[in-house]
C-alpha cells in the first residue's frame, strides 16, 4: 500500500483508495454497463467488464478489508436512463459489494441519472457531494470554488487521469494514475478509473484548459504528484506532472 | 480444358457472321473492320464461352464484349420474346466507368432502334449504383432493364433484394469491367463471391466476361473470374491483345549532376523539362505518385508556366465528383493543355485524346506503368508515348528497368487476397438473409470462389459461430448474433430484425476514410487535415508540412491533432508517405538481375556502358546510371543484387550506429524481412531496435556499445518462426489498431451504419485497443483478429515471399556479405535520409517501464 498523505492510501496496483480513519475504501468511475451503451451505438463488444470488475474487487478486499466502500461516481456507463441490462449490472455489483462492506455511499456522477431507484432497493443514499470528518467526497464534474470548501481533503473522480510516456524510439506506453497535490491550501485526489473500457486522458500531454474537469482546470494540476498503475502489477511513481511534460 | 489461351484470330467475316443482321450492319456503317479483341471475342462470346480479354484503350473493348449480346438481345426483341427481365449485367469499379459504358451502349441500341422502327421491342438498360433514386429503382422494377450496369456492392445488395432478385433469375452474361483493378483487392474478392451467388441464385452457369488491361498471369486473372466447380476451375478462353498497340518510351534525367543539384533546382529542372512536353504535345496527361504531389505539380503549371490556368487541370480522388466529372468533359472537348493525376485516371475512364503521358517518379511497378502510359495515343495505330523524369538515382534505375521490361513485355505478378474472413462474414449474412443453408451447401457454394478454393472447413465454422454471436453469453445473442447457427444439424439462417438494416447499410469493403482535424496549440486555429494514416505515423516532435507551412506535432486526441507551428525547420517525416506506393517484388528482381550483370562487368574492371544502354534513358540518366554503379562498387567493392544480400555496418549522419541490409526484393517483403532482423537483433542485444525502411533494403539502428555478429543474427534468423514473431511484433502497434477497425467494420463487429445513424470513426475508434485485448481473452484465434493478422501479413506485407527468401538464404541461394563502412555506401544514402521509422518491441513492458522510469528519476536529480 502507497501512502498518499496522512490517513490516505492507494492500495497497490489497484484504482482504489484506502482511507483508515473513516475505515472506508473508494473506487470510481466504474461505468458498468458499456457495452451494452456500445452495442446500441453499433460496437459489438463482448461483456466482460462486470465479470472483470468482480475480480478486481475481490483483489482490493484481499488486500484491504474495510467496513465500507465509497463510489464516486459514474457507477454506470448511460447518461440518459437505465437500460435493463446496466440495472441489472448495477443490481448484481451492489449485490456483490454487500457481500463484503457493512456500508456503501454512492457519490453521483454525470452518467448517474436514474441511480437512485437501484440504490433505494438497497437502501443505499445517494449523494451529489458526501463529507465527512475533514474530507468531501465529489464526482468532479461540476464546477466549485475550491477556496470555500470547508474540508481539508478534496476527493475526486471524472477525469480518468493517464499519463502517456515515450521510450527513446518513441513507443507510447499509457498508463491510467492517480494524481495528488495542493491547491489553495486544500489537498485533491484524483482517482483513475475503475473501467475497464475507459480511455484515459494523458494529463501530461493534454494543456490544462483541456482537461475534462473544470476543478482541475483551475488547479496547478503540473505541481500534482503521480502514481501511475501497471496493470496487475505495480505502482510505478512520478514527481509531478510538470516534470513529466517535458519527457515526451 | 480449365484455362486455355486463344492466340489465332477468326477472319472478319466470320466474326461477323454470328451477328443479327440489323446489328451486324450498323456495325459494318461505323467500322471499318474488327479491332483485334473483336476478332476474338465475337465468336467466342456467340459460342457462350467465359472468356478474359485483355487490350489497351481504345481498342473497342466495351463493343468486343457487348455486340454479340446486344445482337442476341436484337433477336429476342424482333422475334417478340423480349422478357421483361435482366439478361446481361455489366459490373465495374466505378460510377463513372458505368455511366461511360451506358452511353457507350445507347448509341447502337437508339440508331438499330431507329432503323427497325416499332417492328421490335425496346432494349432498356439501367443504371443501378448507390446514387439512384428510390424511384428510379421502382421503375427497374416494374420495367426491369435487360442490360443491367452496376457496381460490386450494389450487386451484392440486389442479391437480397426480395423483389428484384426475382428477374435476375435467368440472367445469362455478365461482364467484369477492369478485372485487373478489382482483382487485387477486397472488393475483387466480395465480388468473386456475389458471382457465385448470383450463379447459384440463376441455377445455371452464366457466361462471364472479363475485361482488362495489362495483366499477369492471365491464367490466375481466368480463374478469378470464372472460378472453381467441384474443386476444379471452370473453363475460360484467354484472348491477349494487350500488346499490338506500339510503345514509345523515354526516361529523362532533368539535370546534368543528380547528386549535388538541390531539391529546389532540380525542381525547378524538372518543371522546364515538364512544361517542354505539355508544349510539345497537343494534350498531356501527367501522373504523380501522391495527391499532394499532383497538387504542386498544378499549382506550379497554373501560376509559373506559359499556360493559361484554364489550360490545366487537377484530377485526384480527394476532388469531388462533380468537379472530376468536369474535368473528364474539359479533357474529351480538348480544353485542356494537360491534366495531373495521382490514381484516378489510371482507369478506363474515357477521357478522350491524349498523345503522351509524363510520369514524375517511378509508378513502382511494370503493370501500373503500362496502365498509365496506355492511356495516350487513343487511335487503334496509335503509339502510346510515355515519358517518365527520374529525380534521384535509385529513382533513374528503378525507371529505367521498368522501361526495359515493358519492352521486354515483362509485367508483375497481380497479387489476389485469400480466404479474407471480413468479406465472407458479409456474404455469410446476405446469404442467410436469403433463406436457411445447409453448412455444407454453403461451405461448397464459397468454395466455388477463385478466393476461397482452399478455404478450411474449421475457419468456415468458427466464423458460423462468431457470426451467430456465440462469442457472448446466451441471453445476448439476439443483440450480439447476426445469423443463427445450429452445429448439430449443421444449418444457418437469418436472425434479428435489424440484421437486413444492418447488411444493407454496412455492405461494402472500403474503410471509411478518415480526416484529422489539425489545429494549433496556442492559439486555437484550424489549419487543416491530414489522413489518418499520417497521423498514425508521427511521433512527438515531428515537424511535417501541410498547407505550405511546416508544424510540429505535439499531441492527439480523439480525431484532433495538436500542432505547433515551426518556421524554418525542414520537416522530419514527408507527407506523402502513407500514400507511397510500394516497389513490386518482380521489378525488384529485375533489377536485382541487371545489377548482377553489372557487378559482374565491374569485378572484371569492364566497361559498364553498353549494359546501361539498353535501357530507354537518356544520355544524363545514362551518365548518372553508371556513376551511381560506379561509386557504389568503388566504395563499397561489392553490388548488392537479387541473390547476394550486403550487410552493411556503417554509422549515419548524427554518428550513430547503423546495420544497413541492402535488400532488393520489393518493399512489401523488406517490411516483413526488417522486423524479423529487428527482432533477431533485439533479442540478442536485450535492447529496443529503431527500423528505417525503403524499396531497395532497410536499416536498423543499434546502440553504440554493443557489438554485433551478424553471421550469428543470420542463423537465428533463419531458425525462428516469422510468422509467430510478427504477430508478436505489430499486436501493439498503431497498424493493428487501424486494420482491426477495418476488418471489425467488415465483418460488423463494429458499425458503420446502424439505426439510421452513421456512427463516426471517432467512435468506431473507441478503445480499439481494449476491442482487441477482449477479442483475444474470449479466443486468441478469434476470426477477427486472425483476418487483421492475415491482412497485415499477406496483403500489405509479402510474408510468403518473405520466407521464400529466408528459405533461400538457409539454402544458400541467397548468399550474404557483410561489409564495414566509415560513411555510408552510395546505395545506402536514400535510407539513411529517410524520415520513416518504425519500431521492434523487444523489452517486455514492465522493464521497459521501469527503465524509463528510472531514466526520467535520474535526470530530476
Amino acid at each position: 500500500m502507497k501512502k498518499i498523505s496522512g490517513n490516505i492510501f492507494a492500495i497497490e496496483p489497484f484504482p482504489a483508495l484506502y482511507i483508515s480513519d473513516l475505515d472506508c475504501t473508494v473506487i470510481a468511475d466504474l461505468h458498468l454497463g458499456y457495452e451494452t451503451i456500445a452495442s446500441e451505438c453499433g460496437v459489438f463488444v463482448p461483456r466482460v467488464q462486470f465479470e472483470k470488475s468482480m475480480q478486481t474487487m475481490e483483489k482490493i478486499v484481499n488486500k484491504k478489508k474495510t467496513k465500507r466502500i465509497i463510489l464516486l461516481g459514474d457507477i454506470k456507463h448511460e447518461f440518459s436512463g437505465t437500460s435493463y441490462h446496466e440495472y441489472r449490472e448495477v443490481s448484481a455489483f451492489l449485490d456483490f459489494l454487500s457481500i463484503y462492506f457493512v456500508e456503501i455511499i454512492i457519490v453521483k456522477g454525470n452518467h448517474d441519472t436514474f441511480i437512485h431507484r437501484v440504490a433505494k432497493k438497497y437502501r443505499i443514499e445517494v449523494f451529489d457531494t458526501f463529507t465527512e470528518k475533514d474530507y468531501l467526497f465529489v464526482h468532479g464534474h461540476k464546477d466549485m470554488d475550491i477556496k470555500k470548501v470547508r474540508e481539508d481533503k478534496i476527493i475526486m473522480g471524472h477525469e480518468h487521469p493517464s499519463i502517456a510516456l515515450f521510450t527513446d524510439i518513441g513507443v507510447k506506453e499509457k498508463l491510467r494514475c492517480f494524481l495528488y497535490g495542493k491547491a489553495y491550501g486544500k489537498e485533491v485526489i484524483v482517482l483513475p478509473a475503475f473501467s475497464f473500457f475507459a480511455e484515459g486522458s494523458d494529463v501530461n500531454l493534454i494543456p490544462k484548459e483541456e482537461l475534462l474537469s473544470p476543478v482541475l482546470r483551475k488547479v496547478d494540476i503540473d505541481s500534482f504528484k503521480v502514481i501511475g498503475i501497471i496493470e496487475g502489477d505495480s505502482f510505478l511513481e512520478f514527481p509531478s506532472v510538470g516534470k513529466l511534460r517535458r519527457f515526451v | 480444358m480449365g484455362i486455355s489461351f486463344l492466340r489465332e484470330p477468326w477472319t472478319d467475316e466470320e466474326s461477323l457472321s454470328c451477328l443479327d443482321k440489323d446489328v451486324r450492319e450498323w456495325f459494318q456503317s461505323k467500322f471499318k473492320r474488327l479491332t483485334p479483341p473483336q476478332k476474338f471475342s465475337f465468336k467466342l462470346i456467340s459460342m457462350r464461352k467465359n472468356v478474359i480479354i485483355t487490350a489497351p484503350t481504345g481498342s473497342g473493348k466495351t463493343f468486343s464484349a457487348f455486340m454479340v449480346i446486344l445482337s442476341e438481345l436484337f433477336r429476342l426483341s424482333k422475334e417478340r420474346k423480349l422478357e421483361d427481365k435482366v439478361y446481361c449485367i455489366y459490373v465495374s469499379p466505378l460510377r463513372a466507368l458505368d455511366n461511360d459504358i451506358y452511353k457507350n451502349l445507347m448509341v447502337p441500341l437508339q440508331e438499330i432502334k431507329r432503323k427497325l422502327g416499332d417492328d421490335i421491342d425496346e432494349i432498356r438498360v439501367g443504371i443501378r449504383t448507390g446514387d439512384i433514386s428510390p424511384y428510379e429503382k421502382q421503375k427497374q422494377l416494374k420495367k426491369p432493364p435487360h442490360i443491367l450496369i452496376t457496381t460490386p456492392e450494389s450487386l451484392a445488395i440486389i442479391l437480397n433484394s426480395l423483389k428484384f432478385v426475382e428477374k435476375l433469375k435467368d440472367v445469362q452474361w455478365v461482364v467484369v469491367d477492369e478485372i485487373h483493378e478489382l482483382a487485387s483487392s477486397k472488393r475483387g474478392v466480395h465480388l468473386s463471391l456475389t458471382l457465385e451467388r448470383l450463379e447459384h441464385l440463376v441455377g445455371k452457369e452464366l457466361v462471364r466476361i472479363g475485361l482488362g488491361a495489362t495483366l499477369y498471369p492471365l491464367e490466375e486473372v481466368a480463374k478469378y473470374l470464372v472460378g472453381y466447380k467441384d474443386g476444379k476451375e471452370r473453363d475460360c478462353i484467354v484472348v491477349d491483345v494487350s500488346w499490338f498497340k506500339p510503345f514509345d518510351l523515354k526516361l529523362i534525367c532533368p539535370t546534368d549532376d543528380i547528386i549535388y543539384t538541390d531539391a529546389e533546382k532540380l525542381n525547378s529542372l524538372m518543371y522546364k523539362e515538364l512544361e517542354n512536353i505539355i508544349k510539345n504535345h497537343r494534350t498531356t496527361l501527367v501522373f504523380t505518385n501522391t495527391r499532394s504531389g499532383t497538387e504542386r505539380v498544378v499549382y506550379h503549371l497554373k501560376k509559373n508556366s506559359k499556360f493559361k490556368e484554364e489550360e490545366i487541370a487537377a484530377h485526384h480522388g480527394s476532388l469531388s465528383r462533380d468537379i472530376r466529372w468536369e474535368v473528364e468533359n474539359r479533357l474529351k472537348n480538348g480544353e485542356l493543355r494537360a491534366v495531373v493525376s495521382s490514381t484516378s485516371l489510371e482507369l478506363g475512364i474515357d477521357i478522350g485524346y491524349i498523345d503522351a503521358v509524363v510520369q514524375i517518379g517511378s509508378p513502382k511497378s511494370v503493370s501500373r506503368c503500362v496502365q498509365r502510359i496506355g492511356r495516350s495515343g487513343h487511335g487503334l495505330e496509335d503509339t502510346a508515348k510515355g515519358i517518365i523524369i527520374g529525380m534521384d538515382r535509385d529513382d533513374l534505375v528503378e525507371c529505367g528497368i521498368m522501361l526495359k521490361c515493358i519492352r521486354e513485355r515483362k509485367l508483375d505478378e497481380v497479387y489476389i487476397p485469400r480466404n479474407c474472413l471480413d468479406v465472407l462474414a458479409q456474404h455469410i449474412v446476405g446469404m442467410a438473409l436469403n433463406k436457411k443453408w445447409k453448412v455444407e451447401e454453403a461451405f461448397s457454394l464459397i468454395r466455388r470462389s477463385y478466393c476461397y478454393r482452399d478455404l478450411p472447413y474449421h475457419t468456415f465454422i468458427s466464423l458460423l459461430h462468431y457470426l451467430a454471436g456465440h462469442y457472448a453469453s446466451l441471453e445476448d445473442r439476439n443483440v450480439y448474433g447476426k445469423i443463427w447457427f445450429d452445429e448439430d444439424e449443421g444449418v444457418f439462417g437469418r436472425r434479428g430484425k435489424y440484421t437486413k438494416v444492418i447488411y444493407y447499410l454496412n455492405i461494402g469493403t472500403i474503410p471509411d476514410e478518415v480526416k484529422v482535424d489539425v489545429f494549433t496549440t496556442n492559439p486555437r486555429r484550424y489549419v487543416g487535415n491530414i489522413e489518418e494514416d499520417f497521423l498514425e505515423r508521427l511521433r512527438r516532435g515531428d515537424i511535417f508540412v501541410l498547407g505550405g507551412s511546416t508544424y510540429e506535432f505535439k499531441y492527439a486526441r480523439g480525431m484532433r491533432c495538436f500542432v505547433e507551428e515551426r518556421k524554418e525547420e525542414s520537416p522530419t517525416i514527408p507527407a506523402w508517405f502513407s500514400e507511397l506506393l510500394p516497389l513490386s517484388y518482380d521489378l525488384a528482381i529485375e533489377i536485382g538481375k541487371f545489377r548482377e550483370r553489372i557487378e559482374e562487368r565491374l569485378k572484371r574492371k569492364k566497361s559498364i556502358d553498353d549494359i546501361v544502354s539498353e535501357l530507354p534513358v537518356d544520355e544524363r540518366a545514362k551518365k548518372a546510371i553508371i556513376e551511381y554503379f560506379e561509386a557504389q562498387y568503388r566504395y563499397a567493392k561489392t553490388i548488392p543484387t537479387h541473390r547476394k544480400i550486403v550487410i552493411e555496418k556503417t554509422t549515419d549522419l548524427n554518428g550513430r550506429r547503423v546495420v544497413v541490409f541492402h535488400c532488393i526484393f520489393g518493399r512489401r517483403v523488406n517490411d516483413a524481412l526488417s522486423r524479423l532482423f529487428a527482432f533477431v537483433i533485439g533479442k540478442k542485444l536485450k535492447t529496443d531496435v529503431r527500423i528505417t525502411i525503403n524499396d531497395n533494403g532497410f536499416s536498423l539502428m543499434i546502440p553504440e556499445n554493443k557489438d554485433l555478429d551478424i553471421d550469428d543474427v543470420i542463423k537465428l534468423a533463419t531458425e525462428v518462426d516469422m510468422e509467430k514473431i510478427l504477430r508478436e511484433n505489430i499486436r501493439r502497434t498503431e497498424l493493428m489498431k487501424r486494420r482491426f477497425r477495418h476488418c471489425a467494420s467488415r465483418s460488423f463487429l463494429v458499425l458503420r451504419n446502424y439505426k439510421g445513424h452513421k456512427i463516426s470513426v471517432r467512435k468506431q475508434q473507441i478503445g480499439a485497443e481494449r476491442l482487441i485485448r477482449v477479442c483475444q481473452e474470449i479466443d486468441p484465434s478469434f476470426p477477427i483478429l486472425e483476418e487483421t493478422y492475415r491482412e497485415i501479413l499477406e496483403d500489405l506485407m509479402d510474408i510468403r515471399k518473405a520466407k521464400e527468401v529466408i528459405e533461400k538464404l538457409k539454402k544458400s541461394q541467397i548468399r550474404y556479405e557483410v561489409i564495414e563502412t566509415k560513411h555510408p555506401s552510395p546505395f545506402a544514402h536514400n535510407l539513411i535520409l529517410l524520415g520513416d521509422a518504425d519500431i521492434i518491441l523487444m523489452k517486455d513492458r514492465k522493464k521497459r517501464l521501469m527503465e524509463l522510469h528510472e531514466k526520467i528519476m535520474k535526470e530530476l536529480t
